[in-house]
């Protein structure tokens, strides 16, 4: 076994286990995907051709460990009180008058961040990922971060295709309000958020 | 005629699902007149970048919507 290879790998484990943790929400879930994760990399160092980023390797091997540990969840169903709570919009439905029309309207957002802010926008992304209910978040991240169709996440967490349509509304409109306010205005240093 | 309420909601289902004919005709008059819904739009789409950038790589790319069904 490598031994330089093993230290390169573990540079990474941090920001692994960050993103098992907003997926999975149970710390020793995470830490037990991660651990395999980065056991399955010494192994398969023969696999890693350098073509690919190191770092965008590993995160294919943690979304298979993460699926998998997903998978093996599905013997205990969701809760029906938490995708009740989830599928519920009325809260979302306050971002709207009477007439369905925007309270706060969505604002024009400047262009990406640049470089030098790449990390506070980063722990601010991170924060609102956080934000978003425990469902939510992890059918947000299948479809967006993973990049899995529908089928798969709905066949994966077990939901119907109406639930995960009400999922991914509620994980854009939370996430694109809580980046409104803590990026977008914050930097343009206005103050009229309502949260 | 759709409200702002509505079209979010098939702003977001059109990431999703390929939306039919009278639903996509009146997103599509209502972000013709609805310049906060179309930042929405705009939005919503910049979220999967910013999302994919938060694990700094390329991963697997975005199944379009057609596909899904």
């Amino acid at each position: 076994m490598n031994a330089d290879f093993a230290l390169e790998i573990h540079v990474h484990r941090e920001d692994l286990l960050r993103i098992a943790r907003l997926q999975l929400r149970d710390d020793d879930v995470a830490e037990d995907v991660v651990q395999e994760t980065l056991l399955a990399a010494m192994q398969g160092q023969a696999n890693f051709e350098g073509r690919a980023k190191l770092k965008t390797w590993l995160i294919g091997i943690l979304k298979f460990r993460i699926v998998d540990a997903l998978r093996q969840r599905r013997r205990d169903p969701i809760p029906a009180s938490a995708l009740q709570q989830e599928t519920n919009i009325e809260d979302l439905e306050a971002l709207f008058d009477q007439e369905g029309m925007w309270r706060a309207k969505p604002s024009t957002w400047s262009q990406a961040p640049a470089e030098i802010e790449q990390q506070d926008f980063m722990q601010v992304m991170e924060l609102c990922l956080t934000r978003l209910p425990p469902l939510t978040a992890r059918v947000f991240m299948l479809r967006e971060m993973f990049g899995m169709d529908s089928e798969e996440v709905c066949g994966l967490i077990a939901i119907t295709r109406n639930h995960l349509g009400v999922l991914l509304y509620r994980a854009r409109m939370s996430l694109r309000r809580c980046l409104e306010i803590h990026w977008f205005q914050a930097a343009r240093g206005q103050s009229d958020a309502v949260v | 005629m759709l409200s702002c309420k509505g079209s979010s909601r098939l702003l977001s289902d059109a990431l999703d699902r390929e939306l039919d004919l009278s639903e996509q005709t009146s997103l599509d008059q209502h972000l013709e007149i609805c310049p906060a819904c179309r930042d929405c739009k705009d939005q919503f789409a910049r979220l999967i970048g910013m999302v994919s950038r938060l694990v700094d790589g390329e991963l697997t790319p975005r199944k379009a919507p057609t596909e899904n069904r």
